[in-house]
């Protein structure tokens, strides 16, 4: 039940000029409504379902039943329910019975379906509302066609399930491509990090006379690697590098 | 990201070029995208424009052959900013050319879907004589990009000979930069030292012009008129003499040695210098040096003489001779210096790619040889001269390395002209 959006379905019902009423004062021998409300429209009976709906398919026959044998006794009347059920009730049940839909979201109450109004039979106050032969069967047929999309809908989560292996996986994956990442940034800063260090050892000397051109020897820089050859041993990178710090151009 | 994987994507190099504009980012690899270093106005009240649209303020790149008209109004039309090295503080349109050509450089290599790409790293390459108004409108012109596109994280420009030398793995060097309109010598030691600098105001196009008299001395007055033919020519026939005396002596003893004939190819033209053949040396002596008497008969027909101009800050001299302005240059070094300089001599740029043809080895020698018999006559022996390699991706390839290997903190410096410029926050 979603006895938890009682107040917001209160809140719901007295933003649209109804007060709170006891139930009880309302029962017949069909039962009486989970909430009830009075104002100077009239009256508005509430039927509360739960999430129970989704897998019982008789709870909600049962529901739509008890709200629809409460019908001539009020003005308006809904069935409530939660957010996660609203996919499975056939509105089109309802609308034929004249009931209106309320979707309670927390504390948000949403009106799917308008509840028609309608007098109250006077005189015949918690009379027993029949129920025409042919309501039950078009309310059965309605259910039967229910359990088929149910069960298809079931299939083809089944048959999800293998995907939702896969893609776990590949979340996997892309954690730990982000992990690398990480990794490779921290390592590329300390290499630039001890490369500037490196360069800050070396004397600068003065800028001229400049000795001999500094001969490079060694093996190719690995940060220089996939570089156009034009970088491989390039005296310059190193003079470049340290451009900004104290030299000063002749 | 480090900020060495942000420019091993993202550094961009630009050679602004006096024909070509080289460009594109370190991916390129060891070649950048060429283009012509050009744009063309077109005349907004042609027919063919009130039909189709007013076009764009300049054209650049192919599209330009769309709108080539007839050849007087090319002159006219058709602008190449940095035929000189040096762009006049004033003249608008060749600025306009810049930035048309800068913004289809950047665009060309915008990253597509790469969320890591915040603007490049630019390089930019102007002439080591280029005064300081030109770095501030290419400032200008790469700041109102960014603006515009979000393509420049930060830009900096180096002389052009900096950026050879760096190419060539060289600290230090005297690198002789020589383009079409003019030639700039550079002495380098780990900087370029600016106030050794020396310019002269001659070039590929001076060789164009006595290759043009030469023509119209043999009878091609017609092809003389011609600048591609005369080019052409010039490249095909113009040697550079060892001794000009000795070669045109030799040469006119036996002229079927060093006869000169060019076919035009794609049509049915040959040029034959025939007994005239010996002038082919002229075409080179004049580029490394123009003050050999024999130039005088052509200067005194009407051949203009390289005159000393002063552009900006800067004085371009006309008749100084290629050994004389390396010495001049290394002379304004400190002394201490100075044989480590001499000791490499870098050649870049089109107007050092002589050839020596098959049996005229000796007479007709190649530029770094010629540039070394101009030093010797003036007494300085222990020289090594080298052509570049690839000269015409070297500036490129320098302003690559440049622009990798200098830390972004490194803010622009007017005082030292190096450094970033930033323009965003």
């Amino acid at each position: 039940m979603v006895m938890e959006g009682r107040p917001a379905l209160e809140e719901w019902f007295r933003s649209r000029g109804f007060e709170l009423a006891d139930p009880s004062d309302f029962e017949g021998p069909s039962g009486r409504p989970d909430m009830a409300f009075s104002g100077p429209r009239g009256t508005a009976f509430l039927v509360v379902a739960d999430e129970k709906l989704i897998s019982d398919r008789n709870y909600f026959m049962e529901a739509v039943m008890r709200a629809s044998s409460l019908r001539r006794a009020c003005n308006y009347l809904y069935l409530a329910v939660p957010k996660l059920a609203v996919p499975f009730v056939d509105a089109e049940v309802l609308r034929k019975h004249g009931i209106g839909l309320l979707m309670v979201d927390g504390d948000r109450v949403v009106e799917v379906l308008a509840s028609p109004y309608r007098p109250v039979e006077e005189g015949k106050p918690g009379q027993e509302a029949s129920i025409e032969p042919g309501m039950l069967t078009d309310l059965l047929d309605r259910l039967s066609a229910l359990e088929q999309r149910l069960s298809v809908l079931e299939r083809e989560l089944m048959a999800l399930r293998p995907l939702a292996g896969e893609l776990k996986v590949l979340r996997g994956l892309r954690e730990e491509i982000r992990a690398l990442s990480t990794r490779v940034d921290v390592i590329s800063k300390r290499l630039d990090s001890l490369s500037a260090s490196i360069s800050g050892l070396r004397p600068t000397g003065p800028v001229a006379p400049s000795p001999a051109p500094p001969t490079p020897s060694g093996p190719p820089r690995p940060e220089l690697e996939g570089l156009p050859s034009f970088f491989k041993d390039n005296p310059w990178l190193d003079i470049l590098s340290r451009r900004g710090q104290d030299e000063i151009p002749a | 990201m480090s900020e060495a994987e942000y420019k091993r994507k993202f550094t961009f190099g630009e050679d602004y070029g006096t024909s070509f504009y080289k460009f594109g980012p370190i991916t390129c690899g060891e070649v950048p995208e060429v283009v012509e270093n050009r744009g063309y106005f077109p005349d907004e009240s042609m027919i063919m424009f009130q039909l189709m649209g007013k076009p764009k303020e300049v054209v650049i790149g192919d599209e330009i052959a769309q709108f080539l008209g007839a050849k007087e109004e090319l002159a006219e039309r058709l602008v190449y900013p940095m035929r000189n090295g040096v762009i006049e503080k004033g003249d608008e349109r060749a600025w306009r050319v810049v930035e048309e050509i800068t913004r289809y450089g950047l665009e060309r290599f915008r990253p597509r879907a790469d969320p890591t790409f915040q603007g490049f790293y630019v390089c930019a390459s102007l002439s080591s004589v280029a005064p300081r108004y030109m770095y501030e409108r290419l400032f200008d012109i790469h700041r109102r990009i960014d603006e515009e596109t979000g393509l420049v994280k930060a830009v900096t420009i180096i002389p052009q000979p900096l950026a050879v030398a760096i190419a060539h793995k060289t600290p230090t060097c005297v690198v002789i930069e020589s383009g079409h309109g003019n030639t700039q010598i550079c002495p380098i030691s780990r900087y370029p030292i600016r106030r050794a600098i020396v310019a002269l105001n001659r070039g590929g196009g001076d060789a164009n012009a006595i290759t043009s008299q030469i023509l119209y001395d043999a009878g091609y007055g017609d092809l003389a008129k011609e600048e591609t033919i005369v080019r052409q020519v010039k490249e095909a026939l113009g040697l550079v003499p060892r001794n000009l005396d000795e070669a045109m002596r030799i040469a006119k003893s036996e002229p079927e040695r060093f006869r000169a004939v060019y076919k035009i190819p794609g049509t049915r033209i040959t040029i034959d210098l025939g007994d005239e053949s010996w002038a082919r040396f002229l075409i080179g002596e004049y580029v490394f040096n123009p003050k050999h008497e024999i130039f005088q008969s052509y200067f005194s027909r009407g051949m203009p003489k390289p005159k000393d101009v002063k552009i900006g800050d800067v004085l371009f001299r006309g008749m100084l001779d290629f050994g004389e302005a390396i010495i001049e240059a290394v002379e304004k070094c400190p002394i201490e210096l100075q044989p480590y300089l001499y000791r490499k001599v870098l050649l870049s740029g089109g107007n050092f790619q002589w050839k020596v043809p098959k049996g005229l080895e000796g007479v007709a020698v190649d530029s770094a040889t010629k540039i070394k018999e101009l030093l010797k006559e003036k007494g300085v022996e222990e020289v090594s001269v080298e052509m570049a390699p690839e000269p015409k991706f070297s500036v490129w390839r320098g302003c690559i390395i440049y622009g990798y290997a200098v830390p972004d903190r490194f803010e622009w410096s007017w005082d030292r002209m190096e450094g970033w410029m930033k323009f965003r926050p």
